[in-house]
């Protein structure tokens, strides 16, 4: 499949032109990067920076992870609640930060053995950083994103399954998770004036 | 037919006005605390201007509507959010009259009276919100009953970065220091490569800020001031134009409605209006009178509340400098109950 980064007319020329450069390469390079640390992504085979173009690995038979939780079924979202928090804790060990973690940019594959597969793509926003405030700004947007797109009796204990496995897995996830508490108190917030 | 009047005073405009309840306004007036260049406004300043000028205000708006008191069916106030000193001075002269007229009191939440007139006058109805003004940036969609936040600013508002900068540039505060910055951007031709930060749908100024701060004695031996306003202004809209579209995509929604005291500012309207094309919806923008703080959204949306029994004992009525969108119920809105459609579309 490939990926094209389209021009945003209404920003500045130039501007656009240096963002667009911007996330490709950044792209590109997350997502070499995340190969390494064995997190699943599209593999990528071609870049043209000229036109902005990505071409990538078509991931086959996957569901955006947002549809798959709102699926009617009575199935278990914990499995694919830890997947979701030990992808990010592997992430993170790896000082990336995705920037736009949310349950678009999940895809779920689910094998006919019953495995699930969890795939992570969009990294046009990510960037590199070890820093505590970086990745708990990271989850600070995905646990918004899951809010805002998930039914409201399941949040709780998806949120919390994610959570969970992210500090089994991540270095330093108490620190990371004590400053999620800081940012989601500046979250609701000062700017409240107007 | 029914009559609200409402007061609001979160900042540093005080405004009355008068509507009927089928959305038409008899009376919009309001006074603003312009601070010297340099300097922004400050809580106890502003609390006196409000004071001082509440009183003549409400005279005029009913003057103007050519009603009298009695003829009204409930007083509205802004109960937050907003700078505490501002916002009591304006619940004061609202709880007064009140009792004087003997009228129920509707408290409304600052942020959801922007969202209703901006609905009331562009005729919007289930639009992407992008509320921008100097204390609050945030991009709202309606949903299960409530107006969420998809993204926000994570530490200063859009309009508290410009009207900061434009401090630095000790640009005039008359009529408010984001005009100024405006008129001068549009003689700017140099882009200046400012940080350019989106977290998600989440956006922040701060640092941005305090770049500029850094750098800008170096920059004015290069640049004109129109050059940095011009950049600024690129930069911070552009991001605030790319979290709404993504916003906008993640909702499924195609309309965008912008609100809020920088939204009366042409240059995002156009960059909103370009995105809304491409995509195949509409935006809606509304003009200064609707855009800054006024009295007549919050009688506004202080009569919805009304007509669906919100009405709150005196004790009830103090104010708060926080008070979360998402935290109002929204009854009026169609995907609540069907019956409201006259109501919500009027």
């Amino acid at each position: 499949m490939w990926k094209q980064r389209v021009v945003k007319k209404y920003r500045h020329e130039e501007l656009d032109q240096r963002i667009r450069t911007r996330r490709l390469f950044q792209e590109a390079r997350t997502l070499l990067r995340c190969r390494k640390l064995q997190i699943r992504v599209p593999a990528i085979y071609f870049i043209d920076p000229e036109e902005s173009i990505l071409v990538m690995q078509y991931i086959s038979d996957s569901i955006v992870l947002k549809n798959y939780l709102n699926q009617p079924s009575n199935r278990d979202i914990s499995p694919i609640a830890m997947r979701v928090g030990e992808t990010i804790a592997k992430l993170h060990n790896g000082a990336i930060i995705h920037g736009d973690l949310t349950t678009s940019n999940f895809l779920v594959v689910h094998k006919d053995n019953d495995q699930t597969l969890l795939y992570l793509i969009d990294f046009g926003l990510s960037f590199y950083s070890n820093t505590e405030e970086d990745k708990a700004v990271d989850l600070y947007v995905l646990e918004r994103a899951i809010l805002t797109t998930m039914k409201e009796n399941e949040v709780g204990y998806f949120w919390e399954k994610c959570i969970e496995t992210y500090s089994k897995h991540a270095k330093d996830a108490s620190k990371v998770l004590q400053r999620l508490e800081q940012v989601r108190r500046r979250g609701r917030k000062l700017s409240m004036i107007g | 037919m029914k009559l609200s009047i409402g007061l609001e005073g979160s900042a540093n405009k005080v405004g009355v006005g008068i509507v009927t309840d089928k959305g038409d306004i008899l009376a919009n007036v309001r006074r603003t605390y312009v601070s010297p260049p340099g300097q922004g406004f400050l809580p106890r300043e502003t609390a006196k201007h409000h004071q001082q000028h509440v009183v003549p205000l409400i005279a005029e708006a009913l003057k103007q509507a050519k009603i009298d008191p009695e003829q009204l069916d409930c007083v509205c106030f802004t109960q937050g959010p907003g700078m505490g000193g501002p916002l009591c001075s304006v619940a004061v002269a609202a709880r007064t009259v009140a009792q004087l007229w003997k009228k129920p009191l509707i408290p409304v939440n600052h942020c959801v009276a922007h969202i209703e007139m901006g609905r009331l006058v562009t005729g919007a109805s289930d639009p992407v919100v992008l509320y921008v003004s100097g204390g609050n940036t945030q991009v709202i969609s309606f949903t299960q009953g409530r107006y969420r936040i998809f993204g926000e600013t994570i530490d200063i508002a859009v309009g508290n970065c410009l009207d900061r900068f434009a401090r630095l540039l000790n640009l005039s505060n008359d009529p408010s220091p984001g005009y100024q910055i405006e008129q001068l951007a549009k003689q700017g031709k140099q882009l200046v490569e400012l940080p350019y930060i989106v977290k998600g749908m989440d956006v922040s100024f701060s640092g941005l800020l305090s770049f500029m701060e850094e750098q800008l004695d170096d920059w004015l031996k290069r640049y004109t001031k129109a050059d940095l306003c011009f950049s600024l202004q690129e930069t911070v809209f552009s991001m605030l134009v790319e979290v709404t579209e993504r916003a906008m995509a993640h909702c499924g929604q195609k309309d965008v409605l912008v609100v809020g005291g920088v939204g009366c500012n042409e240059r995002l309207q156009s960059m909103v209006q370009t995105m809304a094309q491409e995509r195949g919806g509409q935006a809606f923008c509304t003009d200064e009178r609707f855009c800054i703080d006024n009295g007549a959204m919050i009688a506004w949306t202080g009569l919805l509340q009304y007509l669906y029994g919100d009405c709150k004992d005196i004790s009830e009525t103090g104010c708060t400098q926080r008070y979360r969108t998402d935290t109002v119920p929204i009854p009026w809105r169609t995907e609540y109950f069907s019956s409201s459609e006259k109501l919500s579309n009027p």
